[in-house]
């Protein structure tokens, strides 16, 4: 009886608990909402709310871009649960090839990125079938290695091949340099195309992933190596499948950064770091979470580099990383992460 | 089957230890004579080739106190070239602005180090796996901008140096290499940092042997029952981080005192891979692995770039295969960082074949000729010290019943002290 009664008395506290917790995570996130609002009101009223738009604009084009690339960083880390260090590397190396497949062929930008990112697929599945299907997929620090020996290997060989001088690379989008003025702000047409471009990308993943055989095999392994594999579902071509699409929309985030950086072997090592924290930030398993992240990185660099003068352009980086690092100290498996229970 | 077998704790396995750290200590004064007299190799300036060397002995120290981290304590830190940079950039501050002696700015900027380590290693309290990675590879990438903002202190992207004579590293008139002209000066920093580096090498491999290093391999197999164990996870992994960047801060320092010149880019996300890939390679959670890591890390791109601008140095054998391939590479503008593929592809190569790192290959070789059957002291007391157990009663051949029980009590009051349920559990809530 007392037992009974003292084992109901517990479940009831924790489930009590657990409510508790669902409103200390409402609470939280709505502190966070009025930080920012109260924020956004003092600088649009102090600097002026022109001012204030065009420098979400400008967030929000950063934003994007780190968004693709974080979502590129999450589906291998959903393949293989290791961070692929050479993402960035992959994505440079398919934008080079988008640049030969324009410059030297002559083939339509649009066409060539597309190609690329064809090209970069098929380079990326032959990467994951000879240097990664090898390893256990649950040798993290084996992979991890290999990642960055890939690092070193595409960044060098790109330099050998097409050395370290600036490079424009092509709009592919209409209306160069041409901009629309909203409530005062220059918003340029090509930086909304490249919006655009991206949530078409995430969107056109999200449905590759819902919808499809392939994507259902890939989720079911992100989910559970070991129930896949009891399934019958092919763990190997799964994740050969994860790497050509994450090289796919590497390539595709790498070109929309290359049209407003020069290409170069070096050119997307800045924007991995942001990345690389986009995807954290989101929590490395979440798709969506990646892009919300790599929205709100882009925001907060942009921003506090603009309006806190001490922080100015050159701290800016530092910025947008303290707030990941105070993000991950309250929640360790970042913004939108699946928690991991541990047994014993 | 081993050629020799030898048992731990009998003359001959003593006469094999003392033998192989004899061994050691030989090679390191060998360096000394074999330069300070001219019969080292290779026909390089003998002076640029003994820095090198020294620079081999700092960066096994930073991958030491890497390893520490990721070997010992299984936490994935890529931040250390932000340690390894702020004990070089105290070590050169001090110096060049305010006159201090190089080694007296050893302890500084461990102490330094020490302390912003810990700061760094709070996240890794909350933060685990890649997440950690993560955090800290953003330390890493932070460290040179915050250099090049506080440029007046750092000397920015300029780098930084002392005036030409400050605290210039002479021997003194006793040292047989005293008069050895331009050599004199490299010699005795050799000579300086092989004394800090082998305490820092002894104090590690000591520490992993103490209760506390037992504690963090505990801590790196698995987090969860190490708590339970009774092992206070926040303060071990917190310390760890500290003692880790207190190592790299020394091997920083003793960059600059090799090389009295600091820059932001020495300092960057290169390193940090850099160090991370010589751990690999060397072995991570052997302390010796540290060696041939820095070895692998200082001399094959070294060698790599010398050998796509002439192949002066390169054995012959490999000179005609490679032939077609300099040749192709030459006149290019970008042949240099071919380098970079070739250190990318023996990492490949190093992690296919010897997945556990240079050290782990060695091991293996040795145990073809060298078999040590483990007999440590406790087991030795435990069997009484007069009456040493025969082989038939040696523990690897399982023992009898009545000697397995205290065995297996002594193992277990040697690993951790029990502790009640009811702070396992809270511990285990904190953790998890």
């Amino acid at each position: 009886m007392s037992t009974t009664q003292s084992v109901n008395e517990s479940i009831g506290k924790g489930y009590a608990a657990l409510g508790r917790l669902g409103q200390k995570r409402i609470i939280s996130i709505g502190a966070l909402v009025a930080v920012l609002a109260a924020f956004s009101v003092i600088v649009a009223v102090q600097h002026g709310f022109t001012l204030f738009l065009q420098r979400i604009f400008d967030g929000l084009s950063n934003g994007f871009i780190y968004a693709a690339m974080a979502m590129a960083l999450v589906l291998i880390y959903k393949a293989t649960t290791v961070v692929n260090f050479a993402q960035g590397e992959m994505a440079m190396f398919g934008t080079f090839i988008a640049y030969v497949f324009g410059h030297s062929l002559g083939i339509p930008t649009p066409l060539a990125i597309i190609l690329a990112m064809l090209a970069s697929a098929l380079g990326a599945a032959g990467i994951e079938r000879v240097l990664i299907r090898p390893f256990d997929p649950r040798n993290h620090l084996a992979v991890t290695i290999v990642t960055l020996g890939l690092f070193l290997i595409l960044n060098s060989l790109a330099g050998v091949i097409w050395a370290y001088d600036n490079r424009a690379f092509p709009s592919p989008f209409p209306g160069r340099n041409r901009s629309f003025s909203v409530f005062g702000a220059n918003l340029e047409w090509a930086n909304l195309f490249t919006w655009l471009t991206v949530l078409a990308a995430v969107l056109l993943v999200s449905l590759l992933l819902s919808r499809t055989k392939i994507g259902l095999a890939f989720r079911s392994v992100s989910n559970s190596l070991e129930s896949s594999e009891l399934l019958g579902i092919h763990i190997g071509r799964t994740l050969q499948f994860g790497w050509a699409l994450a090289a796919a929309v590497g390539t595709l985030a790498g070109t929309m950064i290359a049209r407003t950086t020069l290409l170069e072997p070096n050119f997307m090592g800045r924007v991995l770091i942001y990345s690389f924290a986009a995807a954290t930030l989101g929590g490395l398993d979440s798709l969506g979470g990646a892009v919300v992240a790599g929205i709100v990185i882009g925001l907060v660099q942009t921003m506090s580099g603009g309006y806190i003068g001490f922080i100015g352009s050159d701290l800016a980086p530092t910025v947008a990383l303290v707030v990941i690092v105070g993000v991950l100290l309250v929640r360790p498996s970042g913004l939108f992460g699946s928690k991991r229970v541990e047994r014993v | 089957m081993a050629l020799v077998t030898l048992k731990q704790g009998t003359p001959a396995h003593r006469a094999y230890v003392v033998g192989a750290w004899a061994l050691a200590a030989i090679v390191l004064i060998y360096v000394i004579f074999a330069y300070r007299w001219g019969f080292a190799p290779g026909s390089i300036d003998k002076a640029f080739r003994l820095t090198q060397i020294n620079d081999v002995i700092c960066y096994a120290v930073a991958i030491l106190g890497l390893n520490l981290v990721i070997g010992f304590s299984g936490q994935l830190s890529l931040g250390h070239s932000a340690f390894v940079g702020l004990g070089a950039y105290t070590t050169i501050i001090l110096v060049a602005d305010h006159h201090w002696s190089y080694l007296a700015t050893v302890p500084v900027s461990a102490a330094l180090c020490f302390v912003i380590g810990l700061v760094v290693g709070l996240p890794a309290l909350r933060i685990r796996g890649l997440y950690l990675a993560v955090v800290t590879l953003s330390v890493a990438y932070v460290f040179p901008t915050l250099v090049v903002k506080y440029d007046s202190l750092t000397g920015g992207p300029n780098g930084k140096k002392p005036a030409r004579d400050t605290g210039k590293m002479n021997p003194p008139s006793w040292m047989p290499f005293s008069n050895a002209g331009r050599l004199a000066s490299p010699l005795w920093v050799y000579c300086i940092l092989v004394v800090i580096a082998t305490a820092l090498f002894l104090l590690v491999r000591n520490f992993m042997k103490s209760r506390p290093g037992r504690a963090l391999l505990a801590v790196r197999d698995n987090q969860t029952s190490a708590a339970v164990s009774g092992i206070n996870l926040p303060l071990y992994k917190a310390l760890t981080f500290g003692a880790s960047a207190a190592i790299g801060g020394i091997a920083g320092s003793m960059l600059m005192i090799n090389r009295p010149f600091a820059s932001d880019v020495q300092f960057g996300l290169p390193l940090a891979i850099f160090l991370v890939v010589g751990l690999v390679a060397g072995g991570a959670g052997t302390i010796s692995g540290a060696i041939p890591g820095a070895l692998i890390y200082v001399f094959v791109p070294y060698f790599m770039s010398a050998w796509t601008t002439d192949q002066r140095g390169m054995p012959p054998g490999i000179k005609q295969v490679t032939k077609p391939l300099f040749d192709w590479l030459q006149g290019r503008q970008g042949a240099g960082s071919i380098a970079g593929v070739f250190f990318g592809v023996g990492l490949l190569i190093f992690v296919f074949v010897l997945p556990g790192g240079f050290i782990d290959g060695i091991r293996r070789l040795r145990s073809k000729v060298v078999q040590v059957i483990p007999n440590p002291s406790w087991l030795r007391e435990l069997h009484g010290s007069a009456n040493p157990p025969s082989t038939s009663h040696s523990p690897s051949s399982g023992g009898d019943v009545t000697q397995a029980a205290p065995v297996v009590a002594t193992v277990r009051s040697r690993v951790a002290k029990p502790v009640s349920v009811k702070k396992a559990i809270n511990l285990r809530g904190k953790t998890t």
